[in-house]
């Protein structure tokens, strides 16, 4: 797996899980899917994504919950900070930076909005 | 809480008064039944329910106290009563409150479930425009797409709607080019200009600063509904898509921007009333533009949320001139 290029997808609903890890493939990434929070969180434990998309209401555990987990483990490990970007489609921007997300992206989401994302936080890589 | 009160109070003045006048019809007629017991006067002048000049002359000669325990009674009953209902309005106005919370509550999850599968469709659609297809199979898929994208347009504008109606829509400062927003909404309506036979026109005053501080998001969203406007009510000439300096103090600057176009027109008795919602200079069965009636309110809300003012000035048929000002601050 090139570095760089592993997106996580974080939506509980299944066809916008689907349509997010195949709009990432036609833009060069890969996409990796949770469909919680908590799950999401499982995932970062094992695999060091470039980024994640991150929707906000979702059942068992909520996209702020979730990437205030994500930001705890990061601190204890050390770890980079990954881009979190929430993916949503009731828009509130101070919750999403207090729980420690870094930016939005309102749905529907199109191809062009996630190409200008993904160009502007992972920069150091190249898609296609 | 006491705010709350006062507010009740004051609200409800006229309720007040016509109670007041109810007490002193029940001191009129008070007064006339006085008349009965002391004069013994015929059944006819009793009936009479019109309170009389003389009557506090009655009132002097001939009160009893029992007459009057009877009517410090009966005001204390009115008052009482008018307590009551003072109360009861009170409750009706939390209640109205409650109601248009939950209004917006209702609209913001219905559009978040509107927009889940919505998402669906458009994206997909999208995906597999992108794909190998027969001539036939993308004609059928771009209006699949197009359609779904209407559709999100209005429920964008009901949510919108929605939050500015209850203060819930905030407006966010970033850094931005005024420049570069009057460009991308010059390329984003091209093409739809362009099918009708329109141009678009871009004018930027020199003295316009490169960068300000202000809600970029949303000063395009006012921007890009004049303009599809402007396109909607107009069938050939230019568009005039303009930004001026109106004034510029140390760190801010007044912006005015300008869409003009050489459409319709809007008769000058309904130029107050097309920023009202759902409301369209045409509203008949027949009318020939659709759309919900909340693209200029929506307009006008905002621009005044950034502390802008909007104004408009058209005639019938001589095209309108939508401009709206905002203080924006320069930024380094």
């Amino acid at each position: 797996m090139p570095d760089g290029k592993m997106i996580l997808v974080v939506e509980d609903d299944d066809t916008l899980r689907l349509l997010a890890t195949k709009q990432l493939a036609k833009l060069g990434f890969t996409g990796h899917a949770a469909a919680d929070g908590s799950e999401a969180v499982a995932k970062t434990r094992v695999m060091p994504y470039s980024l994640i998309l991150m929707d906000v209401q979702m059942p068992k555990m909520d996209g702020l919950e979730a990437t205030t987990a994500i930001r705890k483990l990061e601190e204890v490990k050390h770890d980079k900070r990954v881009p979190i970007i929430a993916m949503t489609a009731n828009p509130d921007r101070e919750r999403c930076l207090k729980a420690g997300m870094d930016d939005f992206i309102f749905k529907p989401v199109l191809l062009a909005q996630l190409r200008d994302l993904l160009e502007r936080w992972v920069p150091d890589t190249r898609k296609g | 809480m006491t705010h709350m009160l006062t507010e009740v109070d004051s609200d409800h003045q006229p309720f007040l008064r016509s109670a007041e006048a109810k007490v002193s019809n029940g001191l009129s007629t008070k007064k006339i039944r006085v008349v009965k017991t002391v004069n013994k006067t015929s059944s006819d002048e009793v009936t009479s329910s019109k309170p009389s000049n003389d009557s506090a002359t009655v009132f002097d000669t001939g009160s009893t106290t029992r007459d009057l325990e009877l009517l410090q009674a009966e005001n204390e009953e009115l008052k009482t009563q008018l307590k009551a209902q003072t109360a009861e309005l009170g409750d009706a106005r939390a209640e109205a409150l409650h109601a248009m919370e939950l209004k917006a509550q209702f609209m913001a999850n219905i559009s978040h479930e509107l927009r889940t599968p919505l998402s669906g469709v458009l994206g997909m659609a999208e995906l597999l425009k992108e794909m190998p297809l027969t001539s036939d199979q993308e004609e059928l898929v771009n209006y699949i797409y197009v359609s779904a994208a209407g559709l999100v347009d209005v429920v964008n504008s009901l949510l919108d709607f929605s939050r500015l109606q209850s203060g819930k829509l905030r407006i966010e400062k970033s850094k931005f080019s005024v420049q570069k927003v009057l460009q991308d909404i010059r390329d984003t309506f091209a093409d739809v200009a362009g099918r009708k036979d329109l141009q678009l026109q871009l004018s930027i005053g020199k003295d316009v600063p490169e960068s300000v501080c202000g809600d970029e998001l949303r000063v395009r969203q006012v921007l890009s509904g004049l303009t599809n406007n402007a396109i909607k009510f107009s069938e050939r000439g230019t568009i005039q898509i303009q930004a001026q300096l109106v004034k510029k103090f140390d760190d801010m600057a007044v912006v005015r921007f300008v869409v003009k176009d050489s459409g319709l027109g809007i008769p000058v008795s309904e130029q107050e009333r097309i920023f009202m919602p759902f409301v369209q200079v045409d509203g008949s069965s027949t009318r020939r533009y659709g759309g919900v009636g909340l693209g200029l309110p929506i307009c006008k809300l905002l621009v005044q949320l950034m502390s802008g003012s909007m104004s408009l000035t058209s005639s019938a048929g001589k095209g309108s001139n939508f401009s709206f000002t905002l203080p924006l601050e320069v930024s380094s």
